[in-house]
């Protein structure tokens, strides 16, 4: 379980986060969604430790990310939004380097790499240099290192940019597995259409807050719309840029 | 006190080597003969701590084979005709050769740390369950046991065994490689300490005086040493200052004695600089990794400047920015400027130049238009290579090739005004004002004309290709055959100081600032009408 009591956090001056409360519970598929901007990979960075709150306390599995982030991270898998791997590793490389990072016990990491690399449908490309990859490719690498430790905690920021359809499917019903599992998962997205399959919960975060959150007709109910794509521009007032961006776009 | 942190060590190789696969990317690392070479060399995530040191090792030996291959040429060529003491010009290269391993070692270190900044090597890994302090450990690691010592130490051995095997000095062979291990070991902790100091990141202008002095203090030290006549002035010299890194060294090699005081500063300096490289990254707060985002705040393009002008200074400020680059760029045309001004400063050759007619004097000082033109060839396709990694962008945007050549011509003129402003400062005092502006115009007029020259024939070859755009994509022939035709013009030049005897030394003095005006002009007006 992840808990966020009255955070704030940030970059600069201005923080991105202001003031949010929640509590991501195991056993469930919980959606991020939000406008670019609104904070989405800053709470998945808070969550692992990477920035500390400037004022709130977050509490992973009863553990303080800003005091302990060594043991928050093992317990997480993470699939970063951009291709933060290294280019220069061999696809088992890197998966061999990830799974001792993790501290998988040296006679499991094999059958670990195994198990993600075919899973990933990365076997023909295990002796390849991931800078050699597509960037689909590269995407499903980053999956497989999140999934090689079996960890307790999913976080998955824009999973579903670049890979392919099998993939994507594959992954949506293994996130389901995990999440009837027990797993913690939260999955942020641009894609609304995923969001409203995929999750059992979704957060919605604009301008630093979150403005609604609850199940997909829970949200459209309260933006008062008919479908989540609706909601989405109610709840973030974004009916008015829209049409902006139209009429700039079109001259 | 855990003197190496293991998990910082393997993570330190993997940066070494995600840094060196990044730059030698473009180069089709994949295939090739390349790729088997790189395979050879390339420390591999699997190597174990010896390997991995050893093919760095045998990179450095092959480096220092390359740096000393002209001495047996050398000795061969001066036996031939009878050329005595030539051994002046070796203990002159031993003292320059172990000064540059100074440079070799802050360029190593500066280049390392860029890397893992720039290209945020370390980000990577930031969200896995790494502390913050095995992460800076493992930047500084990086720089050391990633390859740096090894790579010095080869290199060392290599030049040693040369000087060895070509002259008598048998200490050669140990003294020169202990000698790099020292600079190494020296150098390493006080950048390490300044750069975290400075919260990661050495502010560019400090790094740039930093290696612009190194550079200089070499140049001098090795013109220096050439100035001695005989041996013996040269034991002198060494027996004076064996004090002073690294003279206890060559003094040692040059004496073939184990002289106690000697190696009692030499094991001093060594003993020092392990114990400072242990303790630094061990105990002090390391901290070498800063964010990406840009150290020059407060210094943006806009864009109140003609078209040409602002493509331009988008260079100027690429450059600037980018510490490595801006290193080269600097460093070479100090270094090749640096004999001229140390020059100015001599009383003998200000007393010639007071006693000369007028004229003459001006030729004379204005024949460093020379020097300004070969730095311009030399260093103008830095402007080209910094776009490595920007190419694309570049074609996507409606410029012309011949608008890359006149606004990189531009921005490489800009950022040569310190230099021709400090030689017409130091000339104007040093001579006189009238000197410093005829310094000053041939050295830009002529740079302009070089870099022009210059950027067309590189770009020629480079122009509409996506990813050649580097020193590794143009290949080392095609590099020094652009500079051979680029220096032609140089060629022809030299026909003006041969006018200087024939004709009358106006005559001369005027082709030489005539000679660059068409294409100065031809560039300043593009600049005006664009």
């Amino acid at each position: 379980m992840i808990i966020f009591q009255n955070v704030w956090a940030g970059y600069t001056d201005e923080p991105v986060l202001k003031g949010i409360n929640l509590v991501i519970e195991p056993g469930k598929v919980n959606v991020l969604l939000g406008p670019n901007g609104s904070g989405k990979t800053t709470t998945m960075r808070l969550i692992l430790g990477i920035i500390k709150p400037i004022v709130g306390d977050i509490r992973v599995n009863g553990i303080d990310p800003s005091t302990d982030p060594i043991k928050v991270r093992k317990m997480i898998g993470y699939v970063p939004e951009e291709d933060l791997i290294y280019y220069s590793l061999r696809v088992r490389e890197y998966l061999n380097f990830i799974a001792k990072t993790y501290g998988i016990p040296s006679r499991e990491v094999d059958e670990n790499i195994e198990r993600v690399l075919n899973a990933f449908l990365l076997k023909e490309y295990e002796r390849e240099f991931i800078g050699a990859l597509s960037h689909g490719l590269k995407r499903r690498v980053m999956l497989a290192a999140a999934f090689i430790h079996d960890p307790s905690i999913l976080l998955l920021d824009e999973p579903f940019i670049g890979i392919d359809p099998r993939i994507a499917r594959a992954l949506k019903i293994v996130l389901r597995e995990k999440s009837r599992e027990g797993k913690t998962i939260l999955v942020s997205t641009h894609i609304l259409e995923i969001a409203e399959v995929l999750a059992d919960r979704i957060i919605l975060l604009y301008q630093g807050k979150v403005v609604a959150e609850g199940s997909v007709r829970e949200v459209v109910e309260k933006a008062k719309t008919s479908g989540l794509e609706e909601a989405f521009i109610t709840l973030t007032m974004s009916r008015e840029k829209v049409v902006e961006i139209v009429k700039a776009l079109m001259g | 006190m855990k003197i190496i942190d293991r998990e910082a060590y393997s993570l330190s190789l993997i940066f070494i080597r995600e840094a060196i696969y990044l730059s030698l990317r473009k180069a089709g690392i994949e295939k090739g003969f390349i790729a088997y070479l790189s395979n050879l060399f390339l420390p591999n995530i699997t190597d174990n701590v010896f390997v991995y040191n050893m093919k760095w090792f045998v990179s450095g030996l092959l480096s220092g084979l390359l740096m000393s291959l002209w001495i047996p040429l050398i000795i061969e060529a001066t036996r031939l005709i009878g050329v005595a003491l030539i051994v002046i010009f070796i203990v002159a290269y031993m003292i320059m050769v172990m000064l540059i391993s100074i440079l070799l070692t802050t360029d190593l270190i500066h280049q390392v740390l860029a890397s893992i900044n720039e290209l945020g090597l370390w980000r990577r890994i930031e969200y896995l369950p790494y502390s913050r302090e095995t992460i800076e450990k493992a930047a500084s690691y990086s720089v050391i046991i990633g390859g740096g010592l090894s790579l010095l130490l080869g290199m060392g051995l290599s030049i040693g065994l040369i000087i060895y095997t070509f002259t008598e000095y048998s200490l050669a062979i140990f003294m020169i490689p202990f000698g790099f291990a020292t600079s190494t070991l020296l150098i390493y902790p006080i950048i390490i300490y300044l750069n975290s100091k400075f919260g990661g990141r050495l502010p560019p202008l400090i790094s740039l005086v930093i290696h612009v002095l190194i550079v200089a203090l070499i140049l001098t030290a090795y013109l220096n040493t050439l100035t001695f006549s005989s041996i013996t002035e040269i034991e002198d010299f060494l027996n004076t200052y064996r004090f002073i890194f690294p003279f206890s060294f060559i003094h040692i090699i040059v004496m073939k004695n184990l002289e106690p005081y000697s190696i009692l500063f030499a094991f001093t300096y060594f003993t020092a600089g392990l114990l400072l490289s242990i303790i630094i990254p061990s105990k002090y707060g390391i901290k070498l990794l800063s964010p990406t985002s840009s150290s020059s705040k407060g210094f943006y393009l806009k864009r109140i400047f003609p078209r040409l002008l602002t493509i331009g200074f988008k260079d100027v400020l690429i450059l600037l920015r980018d510490s490595t680059r801006q290193k080269q760029f600097y460093g070479q045309t100090v270094a090749l400027s640096t004999p001229f001004i140390i020059t100015m400063f001599n009383s003998v050759f200000l007393e010639i130049i007071h006693g000369l007619e007028f004229v003459r004097s001006l030729f004379i000082v204005s024949i460093y238009s020379f020097v300004s033109y070969i730095s311009a060839v030399i260093v103008s396709p830095i402007l080209l290579f910094i776009e490595a990694d920007r190419n694309r962008i570049l074609y996507s945007l409606p410029i012309s090739m011949r608008e890359v050549v006149l606004s990189k011509t531009i921005a490489s003129t800009i950022l040569y005004q310190p230099i021709s402003i400090f030689i017409f400062i130091i000339s104007s005092i040093l001579i006189s004002p009238i000197h410093g502006l005829s310094i000053y115009y041939t050295a830009n007029a002529y740079w302009i004309t070089a870099c022009y020259l210059a950027l067309n024939l590189y770009l020629s070859y480079i122009w509409g290709k996506l990813g050649a755009w580097s020193e590794f994509s143009l290949g080392i022939l095609k590099r020094i055959g652009v500079m051979i035709v680029s220096l032609i013009p140089l060629g022809i030049l030299i026909l003006t100081v041969l006018s200087f005897y024939i004709f009358q030394p106006i005559t001369a003095y005027i082709i030489l600032l005539v000679f660059p005006v068409p294409l100065t002009i031809y560039v300043l007006t593009r600049l005006i009408i664009d």
